[in-house]
């Protein structure tokens, strides 16, 4: 996960819902789901959304995301995920917000 | 499998799956096997029920001959259309019954009698998509995360 800012706030799609979602460090989220389970099964994919995240800083490609995990209720995993391709790269520049010579 | 008694010409023999298990019902009913000592396949009627998780052996003449199945007789059984429990390093058991043709139980597995399954290794997330809603660098933005599992979620998860 990437540096995230101090409010962080998760959102599932219509497949699943978000019931809690805490920063366990600077750069880690746990994300917990209730599923609305009359519509979900394993075959579905399913999003959700993590506003709040801070873009990494430079263009240089950043990444990959790693140790993503399914974790079961009882806390054993259940399903991990690890590609080096899950990578992001900024392509627009952030304008100075105010520049001003004396 | 062994049972202890006979079981009798439309007796039936039902497997109850951990709770952490699954049935697919169309795969089992069509992909369920009996093997000789050579592992040749002959087909048996075998009904799954997926509301106790469970699947029977119907114990027909056809395939078992007309004394059914004899007590202390291997049997070999070959069934599809299962999914593995999705916790790995627990430890979870099937439960094994007899019936004769009036429904009445004739066996019934022990707890401890070993027919326990235990997951090694652990399944893969079938794929992740990361969109940032911005690509300006260091902008704080929503990240959508859009994710194939291919494991079942479930309450808490």
């Amino acid at each position: 996960m990437l540096p995230t800012t101090y409010y962080v706030q998760c959102d599932g799609d219509s497949n699943i819902v978000v019931s809690n979602c805490v920063k366990t460090d600077e750069r880690a989220l746990l994300i917990t789901f209730a599923t609305v389970s009359s519509r979900y099964n394993s075959a579905e994919p399913f999003s959700f959304f993590v506003r709040g995240v801070s873009n990494p800083a430079s263009f240089k490609e950043s990444g990959p995301f790693s140790n993503i995990k399914l974790v079961s209720r009882s806390g054993n995993e259940i399903a991990k995920f690890e590609d080096s391709r899950l990578t992001i790269k900024n392509s627009i520049k952030s304008s100075i917000a105010n520049f001003s010579l004396r | 499998m062994k049972t202890e008694h006979n079981v009798p010409v439309n007796g039936r023999i039902r497997v109850i799956l951990p709770e952490d298990m699954s049935i697919e019902t169309s795969s089992l009913v069509n992909n369920c096997f009996r093997l000789d000592k050579s592992n040749r396949q002959t087909r048996l009627d075998c009904t799954a029920n997926s509301s106790n998780n469970s699947f029977e052996v119907m114990v027909r003449s056809s395939t078992f001959g007309i004394n059914g199945l004899q007590g202390n007789e291997q049997f070999q059984v070959q069934v599809s259309g299962f999914r593995n429990p999705k916790e790995v390093s627990v430890t979870v058991a099937f439960k094994i019954q007899s019936f004769d043709d009036s429904e009445r139980l004739i066996d019934e597995s022990d707890p401890s009698s070993g027919f326990t399954i235990t997951m090694k290794s652990i399944g893969r997330l079938g794929s992740i998509t990361v969109i940032p809603a911005s690509a300006t660098n260091g902008a704080a933005t929503t990240y959508g995360f859009r994710v194939v599992p291919g494991v079942t979620i479930s309450f808490g998860d």
